[in-house]
């Protein structure tokens, strides 16, 4: 195991940040921290990388404990953080030289490594150039190539692709899962790009509020679902979920006052009886959709909530429209 | 191990020669300082009563140790603002989960930016030669020691207050504060043994008219202090300055060991 957390708390103050959470990532594994902004994923992964102390609870990291042997610790991970935290006044090829002699790197294996992951993450020819004309994605780049330098045995990501564009993320991703397979590192990533989740991890842990609400690997978790959803825009709050009773509905769920998810098992065939149904009830439907269930619904399904700027879903366009007025 | 101090050296002074701007503007500042300031009174401050003031120096000779001395002063004290820029801009997360003592960290870091304040003062010196003859070149080599000492001890004490703040507003408020009436009491424009008795009480309290005085004393040969304070001889001074500066890394290391990410 690299790493092995039991009933981790931290507070800050009154506020409960994370709540008890435990749960353990084998070596080698991708392992994901899925929830919404403020769940807690950078305060756990601030703990994990031993710059914050928990409040209580233990947490083992590469064999050593978090609060006992920090140093230890610090040796055999590599960090990425969520803001960036490279030198903007020093070049690409400087940062990686400071960052090598502060891990003990001596210098022709530094100079041999510099270029290695450079060149791994394709900024070979940028390496020259001050950081502050690096673009979002060239920066967050170049601290995946910092992060492993040093050959660290576990490596953390806080959220790797956040603010960047779909094509840079994509491209980050390819390089997250060469570094697993080719390199077979362990990696601790957390998101709220649920397609992050589904694409890099083997094993998601959904956590909300401070709490882990459900762990697995993503083909797990979506079949505590198992089926697809339909999402029907109605006109106003009126209570729906109450009046609906057809054959074949899993469950109903209200969410964001007007719009209702509801669980069948073929929504093409239970489309046409809802919405005969509904205009029987006399309810105005303003939009039908559906899809097959994805991370997303798993966490709507288990908090009724959605997980924030998760991308391109129905109810994000329903988000918008709703902001656009 | 030392190795990671001698990289946070090699950073700090990267990026003073990588800004610029940043040292065109101390070299103006410096030019402008002397020119005319310097320069003005020089002309203002002649004849005989001038003369007994300065003790047969021309005002010039006077000045230019002061000047060289608070300037490392107010450029080193100023530089522990990077501490904050880094909280900011989130390198300082870098040097805290790398496996290497934050007293060495730290330690390189006082010691770069103490460094650039004292090329800074120098670059103000070798104009002063330019100008007045009655600076000694020999002095060269022990007013350096000195100089640097002189600035890790004020970085430090950047650092340490640095160390508790978050916003760069808050630091240059405190440094705004302390850096004017710690300059103007140093003694370094005007000689203290004939102000009021209260304000040479207030000047003493400050560490950086020991050092105005003993870096005059090495450059010029005069020590202003010692002929009204007969106990404050340049060796005890040169005491002072070192158990001062000593204290202000200690603290600043403890204060930096403190430090967390908010």
């Amino acid at each position: 195991m690299d790493i092995v957390v039991e009933n981790l708390v931290k507070r800050y103050g009154n506020v409960e940040a994370v709540k008890g959470i435990s749960f353990s990532v084998k070596h080698g594994e991708t392992f994901g921290f899925l929830g919404p902004n403020g769940a807690g994923k950078t305060t756990t992964i601030y703990i994990l990388t031993t710059i914050l102390k928990p409040t209580s609870g233990r947490a083992i990291v590469a064999g050593y404990d978090v609060v006992r042997e920090p140093h230890n610790v610090r040796r055999h991970i590599g960090v990425v953080f969520q803001d960036p935290s490279l030198d903007d006044n020093l070049t690409g090829y400087e940062n990686l030289y400071i960052h090598g002699k502060l891990y003990g790197l001596n210098n022709t294996l530094l100079k041999e490594r510099i270029a290695e992951v450079l060149k791994f993450v394709e900024l070979y020819e940028f390496k020259d150039k001050c950081v502050k004309s690096y673009s979002g994605g060239m920066r967050r780049r170049l601290e995946i190539a910092r992060a492993m330098l040093h050959v660290p045995r576990i490596l953390f990501l806080d959220e790797p692709t956040l603010g960047l564009d779909p094509q840079t993320r994509i491209h980050i991703w390819d390089y997250i899962k060469r570094l697993k397979d080719e390199h077979g590192v362990t990696i601790f990533l957390t998101t709220h790009y649920m397609e992050e989740a589904e694409i890099l991890c083997n094993r998601v842990a959904i956590i909300d509020r401070g709490k882990i609400i459900a762990l697995g690997s993503p083909d797990e978790l979506k079949s505590i679902i198992g089926n697809d959803i339909i999402y029907v825009r109605v006109d106003n709050n009126i209570d729906v979920c109450s009046k609906l009773s057809i054959d074949g509905i899993q469950s109903c769920k209200t969410i964001d006052g007007e719009t209702i998810a509801i669980q069948v098992r073929k929504a093409s065939e239970a489309i046409p009886e809802i919405l005969r149904y509904l205009e029987k009830a006399e309810i105005k439907v303003k939009e039908v959709s559906y899809r097959r269930p994805s991370l997303n619904d798993v966490f709507i399904h288990l908090t009724g909530r959605e997980i924030r700027d998760s991308g391109g879903g129905f109810i994000d366009i329903v988000r918008m429209r709703h902001r656009v007025r | 191990m030392m190795e990671s101090m001698y990289i946070m050296i090699y950073r700090q002074l990267k990026r003073f020669i990588r800004a610029k701007s940043r040292v065109v503007g101390m070299i103006l500042n410096n030019i402008l300082w002397l020119v005319f300031f310097g320069l003005g009174w020089a002309y203002t401050l002649r004849g005989p009563i001038a003369s007994a003031l300065f003790r047969g120096l021309d005002y010039l000779a006077f000045l230019l140790p002061g000047i060289f001395t608070t300037s490392i002063f107010q450029a080193s004290f100023m530089g522990g603002i990077s501490v904050i820029w880094d909280k900011q801009f989130g390198f300082l997360k870098e040097v805290l989960v790398a496996p290497t003592p934050r007293s060495l960290t730290i330690l390189g870091r006082a010691i770069g930016d103490a460094l650039v304040s004292v090329v800074n003062g120098l670059i103000m010196l070798s104009l002063g030669f330019m100008l007045t003859s009655h600076l000694n070149p020999l002095a060269l080599p022990i007013i350096l020691v000195i100089g640097l000492m002189v600035a890790l001890g004020f970085t430090s004490m950047g650092i340490a207050i640095a160390s508790t703040m978050r916003s760069p507003e808050g630091f240059q408020l405190i440094v705004g504060l302390l850096t004017l009436p710690t300059t103007l009491l140093s003694g370094a424009m005007f000689p203290l043994s004939n102000a009021p008795y209260w304000m040479q009480l207030a000047a003493l309290v400050l560490p950086l008219t020991y050092a105005v005085d003993l870096i005059r004393f090495h450059l010029v040969g005069i020590s202003f202090l010692s002929s009204v304070y007969w106990w404050l001889t340049p060796e005890i001074e040169l005491l002072l300055l070192v158990i001062i500066s000593v204290i202000l890394i200690f603290i600043a290391i403890e204060m930096f060991k403190r430090t967390t990410i908010e």
